[in-house]
This record gives C-alpha cells, sequence and structure tokens, in this order.
C-alpha cells in the first residue's frame, strides 16, 4: 500500500493538545482582536477587515505545524497578516478603491460628544498611519505600538536587523511630513 | 524608542495603542469562526491526485479492506454499513456541495451529545495522561457551533469511507483544531482510527486503539474497531 500523507496520531494530538501553544482555537480566541486591529492599521478598511481576518486565520491555520512554538504569536501572526493585507492592496478593485476611499461606515448607535471625537481622532491616526510604505509601517507598527524588540522586528518580517531600523527611521520621518502637510492643510489639529 | 525625538508621532502612538485595546464585536468574532469552519470543511480541491492510490478511486475496495480490518463481524458490518448508510451522499452525481449548502445541512444535523472526553496520546510508559479539569472558558468556546462540529465528522466519514483517506484526515485535524474538547471527541477518536488502518499505518493505529479501549472501554464504536492487543502495546 502506498504511504499516505498522515500525521502519526501522537503528533496530531500533540498539535492540538489543550496545553499546546499551538492549539488553533486558543490561537484565534487569544489573538483574534489583535489580528483584526493589525489588519486596521495596515491600511484594511472596516468593511472589508472581517473578510481579511478570515483569510489570515485560513493561512495560520494551514502553518500552524510549522509554528515554532517558541517564537511569541504576535509578531509571528503579525507577517500572515502583513502578507494577506499586501495581497489584499494589490488587487487593482481595492486599490482603486482605497484611493477614493469615503469615509469609513459610522456606528448605527448614538455616540456621545467625547465617544465621537475619539473616534474621529483614531480614524485620522488610522490615516496617517496609511501614508507610510506597507514595508515601513509594518516595522512601525511592531516596534512602536506592539513594543516588539528589534530582532523580533526583523525575524517575523524576514528582514536583517539594520534593514529594520532603517525602515524604522524612514517610517518616522515619513510620518512627520504626514502630521505637518495635515497640519497645514487644517485636515488635522495641533493636538496630533 | 525616545519620543522626544519624534514629538509628532506621540498622540498617534498613544491612540492607536489605546484603540488596540478595544475588544471587537462578538458577533464578528462569531462570523469569522463559523465562515472558518466551512472553509476547513470544504478546502479547494487538490489540483494533484491524493497519491494513495487505488484507495482514493475504489470505494468499494476500501470498505471491504475496513470490514476486513474491523474482523468482518457481522456486528460491525452492521455498523459499518449503517454508518455509511447514514453518511453517504444522496446524490453520488452532484458536485461538492456549496458551503452555503453545508452550513443547511449543519444546521439540520443532529445536536451532538455529550460524550467522555478527547483521547490522549499515551506518555512514554504506554500510560494515558488524564484529561485535566475542563474549563469553563474551554467550554464555552467549543459550544458555539455544535451542528457544524457534527458536520465536520460526518465529512471525515464520507471521505473515509470513499477512500479518500486524506481529505478525511484533514477533516479530522481540522475538527481537532477547531473543537479540541470537543463532546465528539470519542468517535473522533474511532475515525482516526479507521483512518489509520485504511491507510495501513497498522503500528499506529493499534497503539490508537489501545488507547481508544482503555479510554472508553464501554464504547459502542470499540467492537467495530477492533481488539485491543494483548500486552496492550
Amino acid at each position: 500500500m502506498q504511504s499516505c500523507p498522515l500525521p502519526t496520531p501522537s503528533e496530531a494530538e500533540q498539535a492540538t493538545s489543550p496545553a499546546s501553544p499551538n492549539d488553533f482555537r486558543s490561537i484565534f480566541d487569544e489573538h483574534f482582536d489583535y489580528v483584526w486591529h493589525s489588519l486596521r492599521r495596515l491600511g484594511v478598511p472596516e468593511r472589508d477587515v472581517e473578510d481579511v481576518t478570515h483569510d489570515v486565520f485560513l493561512k495560520v491555520h494551514a502553518q500552524l505545524a510549522a509554528r515554532d512554538p517558541e517564537r511569541q504569536p504576535r509578531p509571528w501572526l503579525f507577517g500572515f497578516c502583513l502578507r494577506v493585507a499586501a495581497d489584499y492592496r494589490r488587487l487593482a478593485r481595492n486599490h482603486r478603491e482605497l484611493l477614493v476611499q469615503a469615509e469609513e461606515p459610522t456606528d448605527p448607535r448614538p455616540l456621545s460628544n467625547e465617544q465621537l471625537e475619539r473616534e474621529e481622532r483614531i480614524r485620522a491616526a488610522l490615516s496617517i498611519l496609511d501614508t507610510l510604505e506597507l514595508d515601513r509601517r509594518a516595522v512601525f507598527i511592531l516596534h512602536v505600538l506592539d513594543g516588539c524588540g528589534m530582532k523580533e522586528v526583523a525575524q517575523a518580517l524576514g528582514i536583517n536587523v539594520n534593514t529594520a531600523y532603517s525602515r524604522l527611521r524612514l517610517a518616522r520621518e515619513d510620518l512627520a511630513q504626514s502630521v505637518h502637510r495635515l497640519r497645514a492643510r487644517g485636515t488635522i489639529d495641533e493636538t496630533f | 524608542m525616545k519620543r522626544s525625538d519624534f514629538p509628532d508621532d506621540r498622540a498617534i502612538v498613544d491612540l492607536l495603542q489605546e484603540h488596540a485595546s478595544t475588544r471587537i464585536d462578538a458577533r464578528a468574532r462569531e462570523r469569522v469562526l463559523t465562515r472558518l469552519s466551512l472553509s476547513l470543511v470544504d478546502p479547494p480541491e487538490p489540483l494533484e491526485p491524493q497519491g494513495l492510490g487505488s484507495a482514493a478511486t475504489q470505494p468499494a475496495s476500501v470498505v471491504l479492506r475496513l470490514l476486513r480490518g474491523l474482523g468482518a463481524g457481522t456486528a460491525a458490518s452492521a455498523l459499518v454499513f449503517a454508518a455509511w448508510s447514514w453518511s453517504r451522499p444522496r446524490d453520488p452525481v452532484s458536485p461538492r456541495p456549496s458551503a452555503s449548502a453545508v452550513l443547511q445541512r449543519a444546521v439540520a444535523a443532529p445536536i451532538a451529545t455529550q460524550a467522555p472526553p478527547e483521547l490522549k496520546p499515551a506518555d512514554s510508559s504506554g500510560s494515558v495522561a488524564p484529561a485535566p479539569p475542563t474549563k469553563a472558558s474551554s467550554a464555552a468556546r467549543s459550544a458555539p457551533s455544535p451542528d457544524q462540529e457534527r458536520s465536520l465528522l460526518e465529512r471525515a466519514r464520507t471521505a473515509l469511507l470513499a477512500g479518500e483517506l486524506t481529505q478525511a484526515q484533514q477533516k479530522l485535524s481540522s475538527h481537532r483544531a477547531l473543537y479540541p474538547r470537543s463532546g465528539l471527541a470519542e468517535e473522533r477518536s474511532a475515525l482516526q482510527i479507521q483512518v489509520l488502518q485504511a491507510s495501513g499505518q497498522t503500528l499506529a493505529a493499534q497503539r490508537q486503539l489501545n488507547e481508544f479501549h482503555r479510554r472508553y472501554p464501554k464504547s459502542l464504536f470499540g467492537p467495530a474497531l477492533g481488539a485491543p492487543s494483548a500486552n496492550g502495546e
């Protein structure tokens, strides 16, 4: 009989035992919000983020067995987010839509003035982040927003540490320019 | 990071970090999980043949081999035939069902009944690790979609009986990943053993079988799967 590419039972069970860091449901439950927010930071609009989150977890499921359990899950997951978000943005129809992107749909529930202002500021912050090139933005997000060390960032993105530092510097310069430009236009206020 | 060097990113960083602590709507989470279940039940068709030779193309031979592997007793035959009759596609000519069809069938499927905890692999001494106490959160995680859970196992069984062993294994692996604390763990373990037996992995199958009998000594699936080896190895 031909050999069958099946995992041995012990491997299969170990890969998903409750204590295993590679338990898909644990990863899904613990990091669903992180994946969602990371995709938003990577420029996936609110209306599509649910679909793209689904795509990310499909890929995560396919690669779960290959994951080194010693590695932190978030940088590893961010690598999937980055690739899937890049694919999403590469699609011509999404690119076109992003260029003419309308305001994000607002939550139909009534919000207080404070909540509205906060929503507005978050939206503005995401828009500013969206002006960065994706590669630079990825380093900025992982290092500055998520607090990962640069070695970890470089490993997650498959680049060397010097490149990561270089991208971070460029990202900050770009960010500063974007803030100045948007302030000058009056798009954002001086609190940014 | 020296923020003083980059005063312009301070407000943005604070805002985005605060935003990241916002919980995403639980309904969105459930929707994604439901879609994942469906996607994992019906993965895209592989471009290449499965590489399982006659097993993939001659379902009848697989059923016969299964019957032989199960001891060919009357009870075993009846059980396998009943399982086959129950789970086989009603229209063998029709293409793979769409996701919505899977969902409809999942909704129509019987609710899973409570079963003993998941079968665990033996450690090096051959003993079975006791199942850790079920946490409420774990139970809640497996609770949302019992119908899809059942449906996924049905698909694994159908694939097994059709001789599509790789497909069957994929579905069992998906089930194990999505529902690690499943109430259907006993049935899943029985199917896993059948897949191993059908694929010729006799040692692995026997090891699982011994564990199965230790874990579920009164299981209805037990007689059909075969007897444990005398030394328990």
